[in-house]
């Protein structure tokens, strides 16, 4: 899949990151897992991800200031913030900061992709 | 509570009135009893002076009477011509026995105790009885002279020899203007006067009556008194003893007084001279007898005015005692009430505590499960990729193997509800509230929450309800819990159900300034028991569940001014009122 969108899917929970991974994968785009707020920094810095799903609660830098750190550097880039229990001023931040949505886990999956799917149609439109 | 007066103010004030009374009781006795003794002693007065008086007056017409015996006899003498004749020549013989004679005679007649006839010197001639003692003068006879114009006289009170208390009268006799001798009429005092002077004209234990008279520096007691019989001419007493009537009736004081008598027993007398006599008469009464009914009164007069206070003194003691018991009673009113509110603010105090215990303890919960619904809800979440990853790959998969796959996304998403119920419970609803369409919301809900098929859904809804103004998540949660605890309640199980029970009733109607929405059910019902623990977190009637959705529900509903009511009856179903704010038309 030549133009399938990169999504980097962010979480210090393996099996999460790894499960999510493999979904994205099967529903056709390239996603690739990231377990801290650093690498993910790192990775999208090598690679123009088309979007980035994290968690928010991770050790070191959380989510709410990964997306803060992303759109600097990749500016209308979609985030999609993941969190097992977020407070609603997390939720709030988040928003603010820049994510697209802020969902709960478990994440419903057909949701996702519908979004992704969105997502890829909205930038194939933009690009396209 | 009324303010009682203090116990020691009324105990003070009965004190008070009780002296009053006492007082009051004491003077009134007092002058009872003191006008009651100055008419007595008046009364006294006047019986003795009258007694007195009265004696007086007999001893005067005796003395009178004796006189004027006398006076016949010396008359009769004059006439009778033996007797000067044998007064000149005193010779015994015919002529001397004739006037023997007529002195036995006279004698006889006057009941005279002895005659005498005896020459100008007093010197006995004749005497009748004849055996009697020679009279012999005391004192001097009147010269012969006096005597032939004086008349009958009497010889004072004297005493014989023999003992005997003698008063006599003397008549002189005479012939032809010249005293010859004297006739002497020997009385004896005892045979009438003393027993006239004894005589009362009542019956008593002590009264008599005296004569004295005064000689010199003395009195000397004349008659034999009551209780000295042998008194008469005897007892003489200095006039030194003032405080004896007899003496001060010597020293000249008349009237009705007290003082002593002979034998110095205290005693009440009239003191009244017998007029042309040397004669002091007392007519007296020993005080004792004579106060006795003094002495009596005050007695019964300080019985019944004793009486009167003890009556007083009972009487407010009662009322003391009704006070104090009044007081005693409002006392205890006032410490039952106080009582019962000491229990009614403990018992408020336990449920307070209790309640504050409970939510400390709810509280604990929220904050574990909230930590622990977290850590869940991450292996829930890779469980859930899981499965849908496995869904996506197998998507030819054995209709068993799908199956399960189902089974297990259904119950992951059952497990992630539980864990959201005690997230939200875990921490406070901030309701973000805005307009909401009834409408949309049912809608919403019946999604989020599909009634089993089973479930005959009946929705009544009027047209042009205003806009509800809450937080549509919250309203969607409670709306949703309300639904779907009403299916749960007519269906536990999948399968148990009666048709003829199958009816779940959707309505709403404006309250007003809020909108009423109505889920009614047809199960079981609960009883008053489940009813008062409804809303109480953890409590269920349910199989299935932690018994935290009312709970929530309420806690959402109120943080959005709204409110719960449910009305159920064993048997009959329930029906759940959920008030909620309508939006105000601006």
């Amino acid at each position: 899949m030549p133009d399938a969108m990169n999504i980097l899917v962010v979480d210090d929970d393996r099996w999460m990151a790894s499960t999510l991974v493999d979904i994205l994968s099967l529903a056709g785009y390239r996603a690739e897992a990231a377990h801290s707020a650093h690498e993910a920094l790192t990775k999208a810095q090598a690679t123009p991800y088309g979007c980035v799903i994290s968690d928010i609660r991770m050790p070191g830098q959380s989510g709410v200031e990964l997306v803060a750190a992303l759109h600097q550097l990749r500016p209308g880039m979609p985030i999609v913030l993941m969190t097992a229990y977020a407070s609603e001023g997390q939720v709030a931040r988040g928003l603010r900061s820049g994510a697209a949505v802020v969902w709960e886990k478990p994440l419903q999956i057909d949701r996702l992709l519908e979004f992704l799917a969105a997502v890829g149609g909205g930038r194939r439109r933009l690009t396209g | 509570m009324k303010a009682q007066p203090s116990d020691s103010r009324i105990q003070i004030l009965l004190a008070g009135l009780f002296v009053i009374c006492a007082v009051g009781l004491t003077v009134a006795g007092f002058l009872s009893y003191s006008t009651f003794r100055t008419n007595y002693r008046d009364r006294v007065a006047e019986q003795l002076s009258a007694v007195a008086h009265l004696k007086v007056e007999r001893l005067a017409e005796w003395r009178q009477a004796q006189l004027s015996l006398a006076r016949f006899a010396i008359e009769e003498a004059d006439l009778l011509e033996e007797i000067p004749a044998y007064l000149r020549r005193p010779q015994p013989g015919q002529l001397a026995e004739g006037v023997q004679n007529w002195l036995e005679a006279l004698r006889a007649f006057g009941g005279y105790q002895a005659v005498y006839l005896t020459d100008l010197q007093g010197g006995t001639l004749l005497s009748a009885p004849a055996d009697a003692a020679a009279f012999e003068r005391h004192g001097a006879l009147p010269p012969a002279e006096q005597a032939l114009t004086a008349g009958p006289q009497f010889l004072d009170f004297h005493q014989h020899p023999d003992g005997r208390i003698h008063l006599a009268v003397l008549a002189p006799v005479k012939e032809a203007e010249v005293v010859l001798g004297f006739l002497v009429l020997d009385i004896d005092p005892a045979k009438y006067l003393y027993p006239f002077l004894n005589e009362w004209p009542v019956p008593t234990a002590s009264a008599e009556t005296l004569l004295v008279r005064r000689e010199g520096e003395e009195v000397v007691f004349l008659n034999a008194l009551r209780f000295q019989p042998q008194a008469a001419l005897k007892l003489r007493l200095s006039l030194e003893n003032t405080q004896v009537l007899a003496v001060r009736g010597g020293l000249g004081e008349r009237g009705v007084m007290e003082g002593q008598d002979y034998r110095g027993v205290a005693v009440v007398g009239a003191v009244v001279p017998v007029p042309g006599t040397d004669w002091i008469l007392i007519a007296k009464m020993d005080q004792a007898e004579l106060y006795a009914p003094l002495a009596e009164r005050l007695r019964s007069t300080i019985l019944v005015f004793a009486a009167l206070l003890a009556l007083t003194a009972s009487i407010l003691l009662v009322i003391w005692w009704q006070q104090r018991l009044q007081a005693h009673q409002a006392l205890r009113r006032y410490s039952e009430e106080l009582e019962a509110k000491v229990s009614e603010r403990t018992r408020q105090l336990q449920a307070m505590q209790e309640q504050l215990v409970a939510q400390e303890r709810l509280a604990v919960l929220g904050q574990l499960a909230g930590g622990v619904g977290h850590e869940l809800r991450n292996p829930l979440g890779v469980i859930a990729n899981a499965v849908a990853f496995l869904q996506m790959v197998q998507t030819d998969a054995p209709p068993k193997i799908q199956e399960y796959l189902t089974i297990i996304e259904q119950e992951v998403r059952r497990a992630d509800r539980i864990i959201t119920d005690l997230l939200i419970f875990a921490r406070h609803p901030q309701p973000q509230p805005r307009e909401v369409r009834l409408g949309a919301l049912l809608q919403q809900v019946l999604q989020a929450y599909p009634p089993p098929p089973a479930i005959n859904l009946r929705l009544e809804l009027p047209e042009d309800l205003p806009p509800l103004w809450a937080d549509p998540d919250h309203l969607e949660y409670v709306l949703g819990n309300v639904v779907q605890n009403a299916c749960q309640a007519m269906q536990p199980e999948e399968g148990i159900l009666d048709p003829q029970r199958s009816e779940l009733r959707l309505s709403a109607a404006l309250q007003g300034d809020r909108l009423c929405l109505q889920v009614q059910d047809q199960g079981p019902g609960m009883s008053a028991e489940q009813m008062r623990h409804l809303f109480e977190p953890l409590f269920t009637t349910k199989l299935r569940g932690i018994g935290l959705g009312l709970a929530i529900s309420k806690r959402l509903l109120e943080a959005n001014g709204g409110s719960f009511a449910v009305t159920s009856q064993p048997g009959q179903g329930s029906i759940f009122s959920i008030l909620v704010p309508i939006k105000e038309v601006l």
